[in-house]
């Protein structure tokens, strides 16, 4: 039995949304945070910074493999080095920061205002990292057509 | 409760607007970038004349015996070419070795690499940046290796993609070092075949036939030229040489 559907073109475009709603979600809870603090939302922050993260690698190895497997095609080149250049910063900047943000907030038990602004402002920077990953995968689709069925 | 859902609604509205700001942020500079770059065109085109007499004067190919053609090398900077092996475009190669001649081959001309053991090369004119490079080509024996080299500036610092034997490799030199990005085994055709590189910005990709054999990442080089080797005892046979810069995406 095949799991993957017959009209998909690979796994990629399958997974690749999981993280970025999960790390958006994530991104949006952490700015609530600053307003708004019960201990559920620093739990599930975490929960979803984890998952998020763990998609995004996913997603990362699929992409690389979804690239190499496209064949040539001179005109998207450029575009799919800087998709899969921004999916890696992605995923390094979000790696990095679930592992501050467990340090912080779990094991130094920092809860402060400060703590939690500081944590917003760095969840944004990789929202908009996250954001241009996003672009550059959606002008391959939308504006080179790769991935779709002629 | 009321009161933080309302926070919260200015949180989801300014987060959506720093997103929608960033990619209209992306967008809008790389329209300029295309403007800029087509602008800039027409500069390089004039500036390159000085670049290329430097060239010719100081640097040096690969093989040191090259001449650049007189106009071709300043009309060509960083444009797409197709190169025919045919005598009348002898006037695109910057330089050729004694050992490399236009030949029949059935019904095709074609340019033969017979290196016997030594090595020969060519180079075509126009510097090149971000590029993709397709040789249709032809080996005769397998005791031999041939490169199709770009981002040349001398012959200590280019780039290229190799088959010898069964391996392809993808690589640079910088500085006399050979480097090799990435390896693998490939079935190479016996018949004609396609071999290409392509260079966008840190990434570089060795196919053949249009299928990807090797990937590899290094820091992006200056622009260079665009040339062929071969060496040992096998012969190779080049049929057509076509570059295409990349689009700038960035």
């Amino acid at each position: 039995m095949e799991l993957l559907p017959e009209w998909a073109p690979g796994i990629h475009p399958l997974i690749i949304h999981f993280p970025i709603a999960l790390l958006s979600l994530a991104v949006s809870l952490t700015v609530l945070a600053i307003f708004y603090n019960p201990k559920w939302i620093t739990k599930s922050t975490l929960g979803l910074y984890v998952v998020g993260t763990l998609g995004a690698l996913a997603s990362y190895i699929s992409g690389k493999d979804a690239a190499d497997s496209i064949g040539l095609n001179f005109k998207a080149e450029l575009a799919i080095g800087t998709h899969s250049d921004w999916a890696l910063y992605t995923l390094i900047y979000f790696g990095v920061f679930t592992v501050l943000y467990y340090v912080v907030f779990f094991t130094l038990k920092k809860e402060s205002i400060l703590f939690r602004v500081i944590s917003a402002a760095l969840a944004i920077i990789g929202f908009l990292i996250l954001g241009q990953a996003a672009e550059y995968g959606g002008r391959l689709v939308f504006e080179y057509g790769l991935g779709v069925q002629k | 409760m009321k009161l933080t859902i309302q926070k919260f609604s200015y949180a989801l509205v300014a987060l959506t607007l720093a997103f929608a700001m960033s990619c209209v942020g992306t967008s809008g500079s790389e329209n300029e970038e295309h403007e800029h770059s087509e602008g800039m065109e027409h500069k390089e085109a004039t500036g390159s004349m000085k670049t290329e007499h430097k060239h010719n004067e100081g640097e040096e190919h690969p093989n040191e015996e090259h001449e650049h053609g007189d106009g071709m090398a300043e009309s060509m900077m960083g444009e797409a070419f197709t190169w025919m092996a045919m005598e009348e475009s002898k006037d695109m190669l910057a330089y050729k070795t004694d050992n490399v001649m236009m030949r029949k081959h059935g019904e095709d001309n074609v340019m033969m690499f017979s290196p016997k053991g030594d090595k020969s090369s060519c180079m075509f004119n126009g510097k090149q940046g971000n590029v993709g490079v397709t040789a249709t080509i032809k080996l005769d024996g397998s005791d031999g290796k041939v490169k199709l080299i770009h981002h040349s500036i001398d012959k200590d610092n280019y780039e290229f993609v190799a088959l010898k034997g069964n391996t392809m490799n993808l690589g640079r030199v910088e500085k006399g070092e050979e480097k090799i990005l990435d390896s693998k085994e490939v079935e190479v055709p016996t018949n004609w075949f396609t071999l290409t590189v392509t260079a966008a910005g840190s990434h570089f990709k060795g196919y053949i036939n249009d299928k990807m054999i090797t990937h590899g990442h290094a820091d992006e080089m200056a622009a260079g030229y665009v040339g062929l080797s071969a060496s040992g005892n096998s012969v190779l046979s080049v049929k057509k040489v076509e570059t295409t810069p990349l689009e700038a995406e960035h």
